[in-house]
């Protein structure tokens, strides 16, 4: 660890918390890694300067304690506060490269979409893909950023922190009297969620079944019929006036009963996002599925 | 044989040489479309015995009249099923009358419907109206706005005096193309968490095509079509040669100006709800051609009834299995198609 | 020069100028071509003759002066009416490939009393029929009516063409280089179908390349950067001087029996 010669009385005792706190496994540089592109990449040193192309990604440093070494941020990371005033450096689609190389970042957090990768590498940075895709990558990837950034000890407190707010939720949703089925769409194409897919964990988690079967994918796009065919008592993602628009649909339970709705502001940013506010979104699903839950 | 049938086709003024086979050829084209509307219907991500399909259109139809509500299954093969079959075959046959029409006018057998920018303006137009989140009913109303304008555009780069030369129309056409598709690209990075639905929509898709669309989209089918095969004949002449046709008395460039607008107005109302589905407007009249011969009066007509047969059976295999697209469909199976018919052509 | 037909009978051009783009392609031609008279139009390249034929056509509009049919001028016409009367054969005339011959020379009764020239408004008759039927058999191309364009010869195409000029039942044919890219029998084949067609009263007007061919002719009108350099009977007008003063070149007339020969010297 580096420690500043002008250090006040305050900074050494922080830094020696955290010294401790990490006793039980603090990362030794170099750090050699698989990441999710598939390549070998090996950190020479604790990383001071990050830039984080993946809102999730910056959602988890800054929750485990390292939003400071944040420099730069892609344009969708919102939250928290913080990462909101850090230079933006573009889209997955549109990544403002001299921007990113202009930080002098030490690591570049990227998606495995997007092709930013290479010429960060040959610019001679530090990239590393870490990208959660499924339910319990949210996990293992929050330790992957922890052992990175050398902060394992305040991942695995946040991922046990994560795992028993979900707990709680799950207890009540799991002896729920009646389990409504839902359907949940993505983008209007329309393209919904597997079982499978973090989101299709979470609406389950949440107290609902879902009409889509796993064989059809994580993302897969459904055929209108289907859907009217299943008959969900839930529509989500959808507000009930378009829905209602909908050929067919307009005699749809979920429809009918009112049961058809865009998801709240804030709630449909979170429940699509793999990162640490995943309980919250949980929760609030929850109280959206089963209400008398909640009361 | 030249009697009674001549007469009833008294308007068409004059006799093409008919083979005797065109008629039962034309009557297997009927029956494959028949087919093509009864599978469409029949068949599905969801099962539904043919029993309960034909229950369902009675009582669809019955609906109309008594105001009755549907349930379940009826709904699937009324409000989805048989508006999508419809619309497929409305958007095939435009696109194919717009294909026949387009070749025979610019005398290019590799022109399509989506010559001189038509496709790219509509496709701009609608990615707008998506990206800027404007209702549904504004979609084809700005795609067509888009698709005349870019068509306007080209014929003003293309002319030259009073005519519009083909070649400059059809380098016109590219250029307002490119610069649409760009400008359309730029709109979707801009517009990410829709990406997805416009790409969609640039694939060609017949997702949620109800009853309702089917009537917008009908008066532009309607009219650009039947003004296409109104003028059968003249494009017929035209194939004599520009100097020919104008000494037969043939007005060239006002019936290259009449298709190209009528053409527009059909494609971009095929284009409109549906996107851009490539490869039917460009293959359909070049089959028709082989099998039943270049007059445009058999053509137009023919190459409306395979291009709507065809375009339901690919949307068909779109919803059935994994490919999920339509346009993804003609484009996979058409490409193909296409290279063997240029082989087959320069045979010949 | 002087119209050896009279007024009524004839197609004229009077003092005609006529650009072809920018360029004064014909410049002050004065030139009168009879019915039941088989003219042709000679000269070097670029000496005006098919922008002189497009406008006696009125497909081309002239700068100043005009052309007269049948002693009226030819923009006083109406379209139906000028399009039935005159004809035209292109020098590469487009043959749909994959058309049946009798199609393509139905084509040939024309759209001129079509709505905007677009809509046929006219019940297909017997006697287009009967006009079809008479084309195609003083063309000789009856026997393959059935047949696609595509398999036809070179000189069973052209003879198709002509059939599709003749089906509309002009008082002119007016034809650009019509023996272009045929072999010499063919073209001599041409050349007589033409003439039976002058014999029954057509009138001829043949943009030709071959002074021999254009030996054979009535009336020669030759052509030389755009004016007129001589017009009468093809003696007076194959001299070697008129030849020389056009082509730039020298040459000898010969007779042969009642024929012209024209031989190069060089």
């Amino acid at each position: 660890m580096r420690e500043g010669g002008q250090g006040a009385t305050m900074k050494s005792i922080l830094t020696l918390t955290f010294a401790l706190a990490s006793l039980a496994g603090a990362t030794t540089y170099p750090l050699t890694l698989t990441d999710d592109l598939g390549r070998k990449v090996t950190l020479k040193a604790e990383p001071q300067r990050i830039v984080s192309m993946l809102p999730s990604d910056s959602e988890t440093l800054c929750a485990i304690g390292a939003c400071d070494k944040l420099v730069g941020v892609d344009d969708y990371s919102d939250y928290p506060q913080q990462v909101t005033k850090l230079p933006k450096m573009g889209g997955l689609y549109d990544p403002k490269i001299e921007a990113i190389v202009g930080q002098r970042p030490d690591l570049v957090l990227v998606s495995k979409y997007g092709k930013i990768a290479e010429s960060l590498t040959q610019a001679g940075i530090t990239v590393i893909a870490v990208n959660p895709e499924t339910y319990e990558e949210v996990f293992s990837k929050t330790l992957v950023l922890g052992k990175i950034v050398n902060r394992e000890a305040q991942a695995k407190n946040l991922v046990t922190g994560m795992r028993r707010d979900i707990a709680k939720i799950e207890i009540l949703t799991k002896n729920a009297v009646k389990k409504p089925t839902a359907y949940y769409e993505v983008d209007p194409t329309p393209y919904s969620i597997g079982p499978n897919s973090f989101m299709g964990v979470l609406l389950t988690k949440a107290g609902a079944r879902n009409i889509i079967p796993a064989s059809m994918g994580d993302f897969p796009k459904v055929d209108p019929e289907f859907i009217v065919k299943a008959n969900p008592q839930f529509i989500l993602g959808v507000d009930a006036k378009t829905a209602a628009a909908r050929p067919g649909w307009s005699s749809m339970t979920a429809i009918k009963s009112g049961k058809a709705m865009a998801l709240p502001k804030g709630l449909d940013t979170i429940f699509s996002r793999p990162g640490p506010r995943m309980p919250l979104a949980l929760a609030q699903m929850a109280k959206i599925i089963h209400p008398e839950l909640f009361k | 044989m030249r009697s009674d049938a001549q007469q009833s086709e008294a308007l068409t003024a004059a006799p093409v040489a008919r083979s005797r086979w065109v008629w039962p050829r034309t009557f297997l084209l009927l029956l494959l479309l028949l087919s093509a509307i009864v599978f469409g219907t029949g068949l599905g991500s969801v099962n539904i015995a043919p029993e309960d399909v034909l229950g369902a259109l009675w009582r669809g139809l019955a609906s109309q009249f008594t105001g009755a509500e549907l349930i379940s299954n009826d709904v699937i093969v009324w409000q989805i099923r048989l508006p999508r079959v419809v619309m497929g075959v409305l958007v095939g046959a435009s696109l194919s009358v717009c294909g026949g029409a387009f070749q025979g006018v610019f005398r290019n057998p590799l022109a399509d419907p989506y010559l001189l920018g038509v496709a790219s303006g509509s496709a701009l137009g609608a990615t707008l109206a998506i990206v800027l989140d404007w209702p549904r009913a504004l979609i084809p109303v700005s795609a067509l706005v888009l698709a005349l304008l870019s068509v306007a555009v080209t014929l003003s780069l293309a002319r030259e005096g009073r005519r519009f030369p083909p070649t400059r129309l059809i380098l016109a056409g590219v250029v307002v193309g490119s610069v649409l598709s760009a400008a359309t690209t730029a709109l979707i990075l801009r517009g990410e968490d829709r990406a997805r639905q416009v790409l969609a929509y640039t694939l060609g898709d017949l997702g949620f095509s109800g009853w309702r669309d089917v009537l917008t989209v009908l008066p532009y089918a309607a009219l650009g079509c039947g003004v296409l095969l109104l003028l059968a004949r003249a494009l017929d002449t035209l194939q004599l040669g520009d100097l020919t046709a104008r000494s037969l008395g043939v007005p060239v460039e006002r019936l290259r100006l009449i298709v190209v607008i009528a053409a527009s107005v059909a494609t971009a109302g095929a284009v409109a709800y549906v996107g851009i589905i490539g490869f039917i407007g460009l293959i359909v009249p070049h089959m028709v051609r082989l099998a039943f011969g270049a007059s445009h009066r058999i053509l137009l007509p023919l190459s409306a009834l395979l291009g709507g047969a065809l375009l339901v059976y690919a949307d068909l295999l779109a919803r059935t299995s994994p490919l999920s697209q339509v346009g993804i469909v003609t484009t996979l199976l058409g490409g193909p198609f296409f290279l063997w018919l240029l082989r087959r052509e320069k045979e010949i | 020069m002087t119209p050896s037909t009279p007024l009524a009978d004839s197609l004229q051009a009077n003092n005609l100028h006529v650009h072809a783009g920018t360029f004064p392609a014909v410049r002050g031609v004065s030139a009168s071509f009879g019915t039941g008279t088989f003219s042709a139009v000679i000269g070097p390249n670029g000496a005006g003759k098919s922008t002189l034929l497009r406008a006696l056509l009125g497909l081309n509009k002239p700068e100043s002066g005009g052309v007269c049919l049948f002693g009226r001028p030819l923009q006083s016409w109406s379209r139906p009416e000028r399009s039935r009367a005159l004809a035209y054969l292109a020098q590469t005339e487009g043959l749909p490939d994959s058309t049946k011959v009798r199609d393509v020379v139905a084509l040939g009764r024309g759209a001129g009393d079509w709505r905007f020239g677009l809509l046929p408004t006219r019940p297909w008759t017997d006697d287009d029929d009967a006009a079809v039927d008479s084309a195609l058999d003083r063309t000789d191309t009856r026997r393959f009516e059935g047949r696609k364009v595509a398999e036809l010869s070179g000189g069973e195409r052209q003879r198709v063409a002509l059939a599709r000029a003749l089906a509309g039942q002009p008082r002119f044919l007016l034809l650009d280089e019509p023996t272009n890219h045929l072999d010499l029998a063919y073209a001599l084949e041409v050349i007589r179908y033409l003439r039976c067609e002058v014999a029954g009263g057509l009138g001829v007007v043949a943009v030709l390349h071959d002074l021999n061919l254009a030996a054979r002719a009535d009336w020669l009108l030759l052509l030389h950067q755009g004016e007129v350099l001589a017009a009468g009977p093809p003696a007076e007008v194959l001299t070697p001087e008129n030849l020389l003063a056009s082509y730039g070149v020298r040459v000898s007339v010969l007779r042969h029996g009642d024929r012209l020969v024209i031989l190069p010297e060089d």
